[in-house]
């Protein structure tokens, strides 16, 4: 259960890019094969495509993945470092309360409408756009987690991606597949 | 004012470590908070519409196609290829390095991933046949950058997103310029070869040849299903991209058997954190690039330089001294989305080809790869062989001349970038900017 519970994320949009994935191609193959296309394809992949930003960008920032410039902030003491950091948490979390904030707005509003989406009949424009608020949702209780963590000690920063040692290290798990 | 607030915002984010993609959202929020009349809640629109830009799905399929084909399997296979092909030649190794980067980016869309994959095998390779390890580790970093210019790419995906430029035409584009920089490398090391006296690899077999060759086809099969799909008309390059990835999925599974059912969903996994936190940046450039046109930005700009009467070439050589100093300090990506949404409106007014910019810019980002302090490629050098950093900056010195001499030919000469898109898929109609 807690195995389910900490991969979840992952899992799910990883689900959400291979049925993007499975989707086009299969319709792909029934336009030309089968010659009639399925009509709610296309809106399927483009509001999976939204899940997978939206949803994935918490996923993101709890491991790490999102990239930034820390060579400036490398400059500084680890004390500097540590306001530095909590800064920028609480400047992300202002960030995120803005977007809830709208987003919220904009859902209630589609939902009071009730329009329906275009191709997938019956299914209420709001329905995929309910990704936004819970999304950026996530996004506050993942920087919460981290602003507490660095108040705590537990950790010194705002983890970012280091590219070029994870371009390195992707490459390397390929390599034990080989054998 | 309003520019003044979005961009100090901004680079003080940037500077103090908040990730990019926030600094340009919050950057965003506050220039229009302070001084704009949208809503929270059209701007929370603005952020959801990028799932809508059906261009941009293209690029979690690139990732996932790269990330099954990045594999070292593959890199081997065309490495093979590389050396069965020029390896005779004086300076074979690093020549067929300079091959194998060209080969590789035509399955990968990124360029640290070139350096990391070819570069693994190649640099080792080079050392033993009595290479200096600068010397191997120099040419890798250089031929590295390939990954970007030579289709499917990513940038470019982005830059047609971000202008509404086809990708076909991009893509096509970006072929000859390619070919003319591995040449151009080729060249180089052929010429140092001869001076420093590096060794020649024994002629391979014509079987060899013709098997290194058969082991490698599945490779370049990608590119051909893509540019192909694309310009036969059987499918958009977002769907393209898709039926590459699927096709990536069986090669890499049944053929060449480098990943196994079991190992699929971390590939899956993977590829999706690279698209997160890709698709996360330019979500927010979106909203970014949403306030620079409010505010008439680009406009604003274009009205200025057209006022100075600056010739095109004149333009362009302004454009590339600001990609070069960007370049050194920023993300490609993150340069591109907010400057292209500025030189494009100038671009077209200047009557520059708006296909001719994007490999203009494309290339820009190539050197920004290889240039200190957040030069992608070096620190993935760096990484590989474990030299530090500025040995790798130091070895990578003399053949950026040869990328910098690159980058005039292409600004000068719009006609080795234009020339396959116009021939086959018919001149460009004049582009209307629409004014709001």
């Amino acid at each position: 259960m807690k195995k389910i519970y900490e991969n979840f994320e992952q899992y799910f949009v990883a689900f959400l890019l291979a049925s993007m994935t499975l989707l086009t191609v299969v319709n792909v193959f029934c336009r030309y094969v089968l010659k009639s296309s399925i009509g709610w394809a296309m809106e399927a992949t483009v509001f999976m495509f939204a899940w997978l930003i939206f949803f994935g960008a918490s996923w993101a920032i709890r491991i790490g993945a999102h990239i930034g410039m820390d060579s400036f902030v490398n400059l500084f003491s680890e004390k500097v470092k540590r306001t530095l950091a909590i800064t920028v948490v609480i400047l992300c979390l202002v960030y995120a309360i803005i977007i809830i904030t709208g987003s919220y707005q904009y859902v209630h509003k589609i939902y009071s409408i009730g329009i329906l989406a275009q191709d997938i009949k019956w299914m209420p424009q709001w329905v995929p756009r309910i990704i936004m608020p819970i999304g950026y949702g996530l996004i506050i209780f993942r920087l919460v987690e981290i602003l507490v963590n660095i108040i705590l000690g537990k950790q010194n920063s705002f983890k970012l991606l280091d590219e070029a040692k994870e371009a390195i290290e992707s490459f390397k798990t390929d390599k034990t597949n080989l054998k | 004012m309003v520019t003044l607030t979005l961009f100090a915002v901004l680079f003080l984010c940037l500077f103090i470590g908040v990730p990019i993609s926030i600094s340009l959202g919050l950057s965003s929020l506050v220039a229009i908070i302070l001084f704009g009349q949208d809503s929270l809640a059209s701007l929370s629109l603005k952020l959801f519409e990028t799932s809508e830009h059906y261009t941009l799905m293209a690029i979690p399929f690139f990732i996932l196609g790269g990330a099954l084909m990045s594999t070292g399997g593959v890199a081997k296979r065309l490495v093979r290829f590389a050396v069965a092909c020029v390896g005779h030649i004086r300076g074979g190794l690093a020549i067929s390095a300079v091959l194998a980067c060209t080969f590789f980016a035509a399955v990968s869309g990124s360029s640290p991933a070139t350096v990391v994959a070819v570069g693994s095998i190649m640099i080792a390779g080079m050392v033993q046949a009595g290479y200096t390890k600068e010397f191997a580790a120099g040419v890798m970093c250089n031929a590295g950058t390939l990954g970007i210019l030579m289709p499917p790419s990513i940038v470019m995906v982005v830059y047609c997103a971000v202008t509404e430029q086809s990708v076909g035409r991009l893509f096509l584009a970006g072929i000859i310029p390619a070919l003319l920089l591995a040449t151009g490398l080729m060249v180089a090391i052929y010429v140092r070869a001869r001076v420093i006296n590096l060794p020649a690899q024994p002629k391979a077999s014509t079987k060899e040849l013709i098997d290194s060759a058969k082991d490698a086809i599945w490779g370049f099969l990608l590119l051909f299903i893509i540019m192909g799909g694309i310009y036969g008309g059987v499918f958009t390059p977002t769907e393209a991209a898709a039926v590459a990835a699927f096709y990536a999925i069986i090669v890499s599974i049944f053929i060449y058997k480098d990943i196994t059912f079991k190992t699929l969903p971390d590939v899956f996994v993977d590829a999706s954190k690279t698209t997160v936190m890709l698709m996360f940046i330019i979500a927010n450039a979106l909203l970014f690039a949403h306030v620079l046109t409010t505010e008439r930005i680009p406009q604003i700009i274009t009205e200025q330089i057209v006022s100075y009467g600056l010739s095109p070439i004149v333009f362009l050589i302004v454009v590339n001294l600001v990609l070069l100093v960007a370049g050194n300090f920023m993300e490609p990506t993150a340069i591109l989305l907010i400057l292209a949404p500025i030189f494009f409106p100038i671009a077209v007014n200047l009557g520059i080809d708006p296909i001719h910019l994007g490999i203009i810019m494309v290339v820009n980002m190539e050197i920004g790869m290889i240039t200190p302090p957040v030069g992608l490629n070096l620190f993935v050098t760096s990484g590989i062989t474990g030299m530090p950093v500025m040995s790798v900056v130091r070895a990578a010195f003399p053949w950026l001349s040869i990328l910098l001499v690159f980058l005039m030919i292409i600004t000068y000469f719009p006609k080795i970038s234009t020339i396959l898109p116009d021939t086959i898929m018919g001149k460009q109609d004049k582009i209307i900017l629409k004014h709001k």
